[in-house]
């Protein structure tokens, strides 16, 4: 008898799980999406340097810690950004990769708005970006002086998150 | 003053509707009968006011009135006279109003006409539709009012957008929307019958009335949407597993699991719960999606723009109702019958069955659907689930339903004889076998979609023949449904597991072949349009179909758009787009060849037309009273 | 369903921070299995840009992008589950429209068959047992008839709703403000009777029927554009416009009316406007429109003393008190107060 009148609560219970899953989901915003790269080595890409021979390699970048950032000319959220990495440019070694634009657009944009970038890599077909699995841009790396990713930001790096989550990563060295 | 007096409607509309709410239960309580009587012209005089409040609606958005903040928003100066009144639903605001006009119209019809029911289950009905009226007019009136003012009001609005004027965008949500309200009145009928304890007389002959009318506009519906993405997103697809289209699908696969089940309890009684359940989940399932669609909870290609504090208001809302409703089925649902009086190999049996089966494919669609957000709520992770995942667990569960369409209307009533039908069950086999052999070059997929609707035709056919003489309205409505079902399948199989494509930049006069038919790129010419520029192609076949796709560009605002050109046969469509255009001058052209497509609009088309017969259909006087 | 599909797909397209790009044609790889196996596995991997579209269906720059490096990887020889081993180590199974069965998707792959399993017993057991609890027996409350409700429980009822309503009014409604419907809005702009208007937009109609057939007619696009511009449609209007005057409508009217329509537009007087005025002053050197856009033009960039020769010219052509001059005279006299100056040289 509590069998079968136990299968009378089944639709009900199946609309709490429901609930209490929207519920979960209206409560808190949907978070990023995280990376599995953070915690291992950087994946090895190589980029023509803008505005010259040479190449911006991954494992250049090894040593001391290292901040890459992904910008691009067409992005209006990596200008709103980039004043931070201006500022940020004494204290840290930055890295810029151009991603999916045209060397001459990358050069006019930063030439209007200053560069802080020690080395600029090209990657117009995406290839880097792929590889650090990019999902727009800006988006911001930290790499360790043992190659390995640290943080991943995805979106417009504010001097907060600079100050509070990304310097601490770089520690006193640099 | 006829957007003020259309606010007022919409307020009178709320509150007649707490009335209609409320009378039954002032009447217990006072112990005055009569007062319930007041219901019926409540529901009605809801009607009437919202009518008023969407055409008040309506008439601000065809006069351009920009002081009303929806109409600034959503519409333009600019559109043609069509758009600007399709703009009055073509948005969150709007197109809630006339979901709630259209439940408050379904409720006046109810209250109006007797269909044979006793006044106990009109009355609960009623209480029942004047609750969710409340509940959705609330949210309209309070957190998404239609008839807020702009003070001074700009002198033009915000919303033109060349892409969305499209025939196919005007009228598709309001048939939907027909159809997701409709299955409210199956939804209230059921609350009713939980309230009474047992059915009671006429309970199965007007749910069955009401769900068929809200399924035949859920299918054309979901079709003119398929067919609209078919024409206009330019890659050839009509059906992508989104959650939005999911949410559309499940209140569709409920009504058709009600309806079937319904046969069995009208005529023989029995599996009453089932019956009952089955409405409550239909009604569920449409404001599911509305809360999906509303929200922003699911990353979709539909959604309306986010608005979190609407989705709190849309989940309280779901949650009092349909939780409600399924609290009362917990507690009250014991008292219906779950047993059935037939045999397992029986029509009724099959029927059975096959609702069953309907139930489940729905359940895996839902918990697929929403999966992503149970694994990110545990902290397992951000997954995916897409079309792939949909493909290999729906369909294989819906193959089944198919063989039992075929089959299953072949059976007696009550219950039949395995050595009375196998050969008619080997034959209508045989027939799908066939098939699915001549098929098989083509891939598994290919086999089994033609394979089940050879059958399920032949199925058809054998109802057909078997009641040439005795064949009633609704008995061909059923046969015609299921055809419809039979083409479209055809037509879903040929128009992907057949269908081939191309894609080159050609020079004029270069030629691509796709599918063993060459096409040449006759000519590449400018043609103005009233606000855009188009890149017209002209595509030709030797000896066959000439294409005209474009590419335009809009001035106003600066925006390319593509029209797909589309020449349909019998036999299947044959498919164009244009694109850009390299440093040589030469143009991108795709092709699709899609063979027999065409077969699942007429499916659909066909499904409807056999809802509409049996709809028609007087039921047959020697139908079995309830108890 | 579909509607807000358009919006939010349009939107996505329009707005997105990514240049769009379409399966293009050199993408294809050249063995038809390799490429079959490339569209299979690009069906199963989600875009992650965009709204829930597989890398095969998605217009993105990044989805190219992906579809790039998947056939790359076919052609150099790599399986499938290689491939997708190799995105989801950069992406994680997000990227995956298939799920993998792993602990955390058992539930999902498990469902259909528990369902299944479940919704078949439920069928085998609805036949176990005959009769029983078959539901009671009519019910005390079959009576056919609704109880009526008189008359005075009906007003009662009514008055309560329209107490109700009148309340909620009074909070929410806007009970002062009459419609503002656009018609009669244009006609008092446009000092002329709204059957005016109605008649102008009738003409507009007509005059877009007219030239979706006959496209290369001037003055059909040039009439059409005035008739934008005075219902109010400057971005309209400023396309109409552009096309007569390319189709060779250049008299200085509509050369004047197409950069009225770009500052009607714009709100602003742009180079290109003021490079049409300054063509129009070369044909009617007394225009008194093109002086004055001209001088609003030297006045956005400060220059004060250019802006005030631009109006004085204009004004002096034009006859003692006709609209033009008074509108200038105005605003010469408004100016000169500003800064100061006197009204007149």
């Amino acid at each position: 008898m509590t069998a079968r009148r136990m299968i009378l609560w089944l639709p009900l219970a199946a609309l709490l799980l429901l609930l209490a899953v929207a519920g979960v989901r209206l409560s808190r915003p949907e978070a990023p999406l995280p990376s599995p790269l953070v915690g291992k080595p950087v994946p090895d890409f190589a980029l023509p340097l803008l505005g010259g021979d040479g190449v911006l390699a991954a494992a250049a970048l090894r040593g001391r810690p290292v901040v890459v950032n992904v910008f691009a000319s067409w992005c209006v959220a990596c200008a709103a950004e980039h004043p931070v990495w201006l500022a940020a440019a004494q204290e840290a070694e930055i890295v810029g990769i151009a991603w999916m634009d045209d060397p001459e657009k990358t050069r006019a944009w930063l030439a209007e708005r200053g560069d802080p970038y020690r080395a600029v890599g090209v990657d117009r077909d995406s290839r880097a970006a792929l590889d650090l699995g990019v999902t727009g841009a800006p988006e911001t790396y930290v790499l360790a002086a043992d190659g390995r990713i640290v943080f991943k930001f995805a979106g417009v790096v504010t001097p907060e998150i600079w100050r509070r989550r990304i310097r601490p990563l770089l520690g006193g060295g640099s | 003053m006829t957007v003020e007096a259309g606010h007022f409607a919409l307020l009178l509309a709320l509150a007649f509707a707490l009335v209609q709410a409320l009378a039954l239960p002032v009447a217990r309580l006072a112990a005055r009968p009569g007062l319930a009587g007041v219901a019926p012209a409540a529901a009605a005089a809801q009607a009437v006011a919202m009518a008023v409040a969407m055409a008040a609606l309506v008439h601000a958005f065809a006069g351009s009135d920009f002081s009303v903040r929806v109409v600034a928003e959503n519409s333009h100066t600019a559109k043609p006279m069509l758009y600007k009144v399709a703009a009055a639903w073509g948005h969150h605001e709007g197109s809630l109003l006339l979901w709630a006009t259209l439940l408050a119209a379904f409720g006046g019809v109810f209250a109006l006409w007797r269909q044979g029911l006793p006044a106990a289950t009109r009355l609960y009905t009623l209480a029942a539709l004047g609750v969710v009226g409340v509940g959705v007019l609330a949210f309209v009136a309070l957190a998404s009012n239609p008839f807020d003012r702009l003070s001074p009001a700009p002198i033009e609005g915000r919303g033109l957008n060349p892409l969305l004027q499209d025939p196919g965008l005007a009228f598709h949500p309001p048939l939907l929307y027909v159809g997701s309200v409709g299955v409210s009145v199956a939804f209230a009928l059921a609350v009713a019958a939980l309230l009474r304890g047992n059915l009671g007389p006429g309970w199965a002959r007007a749910t069955r009335f009401w769900t068929l009318v809200a399924w035949i506009f859920l299918t054309v519906g979901i079709a003119l949407g398929a067919a609209w993405a078919y024409a206009e997103l330019g890659w050839g697809g009509w059906w992508f597993w989104d959650p939005v289209e999911n949410s559309a699908l499940l209140p569709w696969l409920s009504a058709a699991a009600l309806l079937h089940a319904l046969g069995g309890v009208e005529r023989r009684g029995g599996a009453e719960a089932w019956a009952v359940i089955l409405a409550i989940l239909g009604f569920s399932f449409s404001l599911l999606g509305m809360f999906l669609v509303r929200s922003g909870v699911l990353t979709s290609v539909h959604a309306f723009a986010a608005d979190p504090l609407r989705g709190v208001f849309i989940l309280a809302l779901f949650a009092a109702i349909a939780g409600g409703a399924l609290v009362l089925f917990a507690l009250r649902g014991g008292r219906l019958s779950r047993h059935v009086a037939f045999a397992p190999l029986s029509r009724d049996g099959a029927r059975l069955l096959g609702t069953v089966l309907l139930i489940v494919a729905a359940g895996v669609v839902l918990f697929g659907t929403v999966y992503p957000l149970l694994a990110e709520a545990l902290n397992l992770g951000r997954l995916s689930v897409g079309a792939p995942f949909f493909d290999a667990t729906v369909l294989p569960l819906l193959a089944p339903v198919v063989a039992l369409m075929a089959v299953g209307p072949l059976l007696r009533p009550g219950r039949d004889a395995a050595r009375r039908i196998w050969p008619t069950f080997v034959a209508v086999a045989a027939v799908g076998l066939a098939a699915a052999g001549l098929s098989a070059r083509w891939g598994g997929w290919a086999a089994a979609g033609f394979g089940l609707a050879a059958m399920l035709a032949a199925g058809c056919a054998a109802v057909l023949w078997a009641e040439r003489r005795t064949l009633s309205r609704r008995r061909l409505g059923m046969v015609v449904a299921h055809l419809g079902l039979a083409v479209g399948l055809a037509g879903i199989t040929g128009g992907s597991r057949l269908a081939a494509e191309g894609i080159a930049a050609l020079p004029e006069g270069g030629a691509l072949s796709v599918a063993g038919r060459d096409f040449v790129l006759a000519s590449v010419i400018e043609v103005p349009g009233p606000n855009y520029l188009a890149r017209r192609a002209e595509i030709v076949e030797a000896g066959g179909v000439v294409l005209r796709p474009e590419a335009r560009l809009y001035e106003t605002p600066r925006q390319a758009t593509s029209e797909a050109a589309i020449v349909s046969s019998p036999w299947g469509d044959t498919y164009a787009v244009i694109g850009e255009s390299d440093a040589s001058g030469r143009w991108v052209v795709r092709m699709f060849v899609k063979p027999l497509l065409p077969w699942l609009w007429a499916g659909a088309v066909l499904m409807a037309a056999g809802g509409a017969l049996a709809l028609t259909a007087r039921t047959a006087p020697s139908a079995r009273r309830q108890p | 369903m579909r509607r807000g599909a358009i919006l939010a797909l349009l939107l996505a397209l329009l707005l997105a921070p990514f240049p769009a790009a379409a399966f293009g044609p050199d993408e294809p790889l050249a063995d038809p299995a390799l490429e079959a196996r490339a569209r299979a596995l690009s069906k199963e991997l989600r875009c992650v840009v965009c709204q829930n579209q597989s890398i095969d269906e998605s217009d993105a720059e990044l989805a190219r992008a992906m579809r790039g490096l998947v056939r790359e990887r076919l052609a150099a020889g790599d399986t499938d589950q290689r491939v997708v081993a190799a995105l989801t180590a950069r992406y994680g199974d997000f990227i995956r429209l298939m799920p993998p069965v792993k602990p955390a998707t058992l539930p999902l792959w498990a469902a259909p068959l528990l369902f299944l399993l479940f919704g078949g017993a439920a069928w085998v057991g609805a036949f176990r047992r005959r009769g029983g609890d078959a539901s009671a027996a009519a019910g005390d409350a079959d009576a056919a008839a609704l109880p009526r409700a008189g008359a005075v429980p009906l007003l009662a009822a009514l008055a309560v709703a329209l107490g109700v309503a009148g309340t909620a009014y009074l909070v929410l409604g806007r009970p002062g403000l009459p419609d503002q419907p656009v018609r009669p809005r244009l006609a008092e702009r446009q000092g002329v009777e709204v059957a005016a208007i109605a008649e102008m937009e009738g003409m507009a109609t007509r005059l877009e029927a007219r030239l979706a057939t006959h496209p290369g007619e001037a003055r059909a696009w040039a009439m059409l554009g005035r008739a934008y511009l005075f219902l109010g449609r400057p971005a309209q209007a400023a396309a109409a416009l552009r096309r007569g005057v390319d189709l060779g409508e250049t008299d200085a009217a509509t050369q004047g009316d197409l950069a009225e329509a770009m500052v009607q537009r714009d709100q602003w007087v742009d180079a290109a406007a003021e490079d049409i005025f300054l063509a129009v002053l070369a044909l009617a050197p007394d225009d008194p429109r093109a002086g004055y856009y001209l001088g609003v033009a030297a006045l956005q960039r400060r220059d004060v003393a250019r802006a005030l020769a631009r109006w004085r010219r204009a004004a002096a052509a034009e006859p003692e008190g006709s609209p033009w001059r008074r509108r200038l005279e105005f605003h010469i006299a408004r100016l000169a107060e500003m800064k100061g100056l006197p009204p007149a040289p």
